[in-house]
């Protein structure tokens, strides 16, 4: 079988590694799309693996050089020399409350565009995976790839219905509890 | 009720290929109750967080509705056992009453909307597990569950939590804990239950020991998460002042914790670097032999439901010196001194570094960890805890 583990965010490193040996080991062909980000340390995956390594955390909007001094550098900077003398107390309470006003929903903004522009990119990945391993057994391996599925595989499964979906590779009938 | 002894566990906690230690005492206690039964099923239902914005939810709901019932099926699982998993999937929010009703829904999803075939079921955590359980048994079937949550007080803070919490307890057979800190809060916040609630232990592998006790109590043993609640660096700081009296110590740190860069730094800070080794998580079937390659047992925690690590050092013939954290003071109650030493729950490490002295001035005449083993062991061994369980799920019935 073609048994092909997804997982966008890599927040579950330890039991890909683990699943896909087991996959390997039952005689399986076995693909991964995953994120790797800038680093790939706590991966430890068998080299027969076929991995498409995202790197969607790559993708970043910028932040435009006035928002940045305007909204965060010049005013914070000038509140951390004021907290150095006598009006510290102050000077912290301000800074935590433009922090709160300004700064962090601007974050949050930036953070859900850029998340806007990820989505479709893994989204991409995804279907190319899919299209070039034709997987037999889809493993959405963490609660992102669940997320991400409800963009492909429904229409997967219509043309086809009779691959395996599972949310890990468990050993099915037969398999050993030592593993 | 048919006279049948097939049970199922119900638990939001159990090794998994990801955490292969997280809810290892409910592996244990599978594995212990598990002769002298007809069977055993687990259902392993573990929160996932997904997305809370309305149309996305409403997306990945209608999909894992239709994959969960494709993806459910049998495993193997220790001592004969069979597992399921039941990924939950729960939105980013910090309801617990939304959670445990996730739980019980997703369960029941799995379950294609039969119920749970089963003479008795046991439930670990009763907000997770126990509702689930509640709402998915056959007509008749007793419900038992085992608390275990830390955070239980966070929970009960919640007044939707804390009613669902108060029903459960209404629509059990019996509430069990492993510890005397979570039987006080459960009988203060719900007087009118007390009657449900008693004790049960955590099974602890008693079958093997080390050849000859310790001669020395020179290198340290430290198995704790490495989080704020475990006072890893009091640990250090102690160890740094006991060090200063006898340059030969050691102190080995096991455990992984959002603090293990910050205690590293600290050693370096006391100068004690070269003399403690943090050796990250270890898997539970090492503890045992881990025990037997060091001298004392310390453990510094601020808090602990239960003692398990200081009854696992004792089934390993290793003396103990740690904290009165709730937990560990039920465990070593009457045994204290033969055990080792128990110390206050206080900010200065001094005390605890007074304790250590204490308890070298006095081993090892003074201390009897044969006699503490058989004591712990009466308790807490696989035998002991399995014929407990028994007795509660099916009285005197063979």
């Amino acid at each position: 079988m073609n048994v092909l583990f997804i997982a966008p965010r890599a927040k579950r490193k330890r039991a890909v590694a683990v699943e896909t040996r087991r996959a390997l080991a039952d005689g399986h062909r076995v693909l991964l799309v995953a994120e790797a980000g800038t680093k790939r340390d706590g991966w430890d995956l068998d080299p027969r693996v076929e991995v498409a390594w995202l790197r969607a955390n790559a993708i970043v909007v910028p932040e435009r050089r006035s928002t940045a001094l305007l909204t965060r550098r010049l005013p914070l900077g000038v509140l951390r020399r004021l907290g150095r003398g006598p009006l510290r107390g102050p000077a912290a309470k301000a800074a935590r409350l433009w922090k709160r006003i300004v700064v962090n929903p601007l974050k949050r903004r930036r953070k859900r565009a850029t998340e806007a522009l990820r989505e479709p990119y893994r989204l991409d990945r995804v279907r190319d995976a899919l299209r070039s391993s034709a997987p037999d057994w889809l493993v959405l391996c963490e609660p992102s790839a669940l997320e991400l599925a409800v963009d492909f595989v429904p229409d997967f499964l219509a043309e086809r219905p009779r691959t395996r979906t599972t949310y890990a590779y468990e050993p099915i009938g037969g398999g050993t509890d030592e593993r | 009720m048919s006279a049948g002894r097939r049970v199922a566990v119900v638990t939001p906690w159990y090794p998994d290929a990801q955490r292969p230690y997280r809810g290892s005492f409910v592996q244990a206690m599978v594995e212990a109750v598990a002769p002298g039964l007809d069977g055993v099923d687990v259902y392993h239902v573990d929160g996932w967080a997904v997305t809370g914005e309305p149309e996305r939810l409403r997306r990945v709901r209608d999909l894992h509705r239709r994959l969960l019932q494709r993806a459910f099926a049998p495993a193997p699982a220790v001592a004969g056992a069979v597992l399921y998993r039941v990924p939950a999937a729960v939105e980013r929010n910090p309801d617990h009453a939304l959670h445990s009703r996730r739980y019980a829904e997703w369960l029941g999803v799995a379950l294609g909307g039969r119920p749970i075939e089963a003479d008795v079921i046991h439930a670990h955590v009763p907000m997770l597990g126990g509702y689930a359980a509640l709402e998915h048994c056959l007509p008749g079937t007793e419900v038992y569950m085992t608390e275990h949550s830390s955070f239980l007080q966070e929970v009960l803070d919640q007044p939707d939590a804390r009613a669902l919490y108060d029903e459960i307890l209404h629509r059990t057979a019996g509430l069990f804990v492993v510890g005397e800190p979570l039987h006080r809060l459960i009988g203060e916040v719900f007087p009118h239950h007390a009657g449900k609630l008693s004790y049960i232990a955590n099974p602890i592998d008693f079958s093997s020991r080390r050849e000859r006790r310790p001669a020395e109590l020179r290198r340290w043993l430290s198995v704790a998460g490495l989080i704020e609640r475990k006072r890893i660096d009091h640990l250090l700081r102690a160890f740094a002042d006991c060090r200063a009296g006898d340059p030969a110590l050691t102190l080995t740190i096991a455990g992984e914790g959002e603090l293990r860069r910050p205690l590293e730094a600290l050693s370096v800070e006391l100068g004690v670097d070269d003399a403690v080794d943090f050796v990250g998580a270890v898997d539970p079937g090492e503890i045992p032999s881990l025990m037997a390659d060091h001298d004392l047992l310390v453990h510094t925690s601020r808090h602990e439901t239960f003692g398990v690590v200081v009854v696992e050092a004792l089934a390993a013939g290793t003396p103990v010196l740690v904290s009165r954290s709730g937990g560990s003071d039920q465990v070593l109650s009457g045994i204290e001194d033969d055990a080792g030493q128990l110390v206050d729950v206080v900010d200065d490490p001094a005390a605890f570094a007074d304790a250590y002295w204490s308890l070298r001035d006095r081993y090892p005449h003074k201390v009897d960890l044969e006699a503490a083993r058989e004591h712990v062991r009466a308790k807490y061994s696989y035998e002991a805890v399995a014929a407990h369980h028994h007795r509660i799920w099916f009285g005197d019935r063979p």
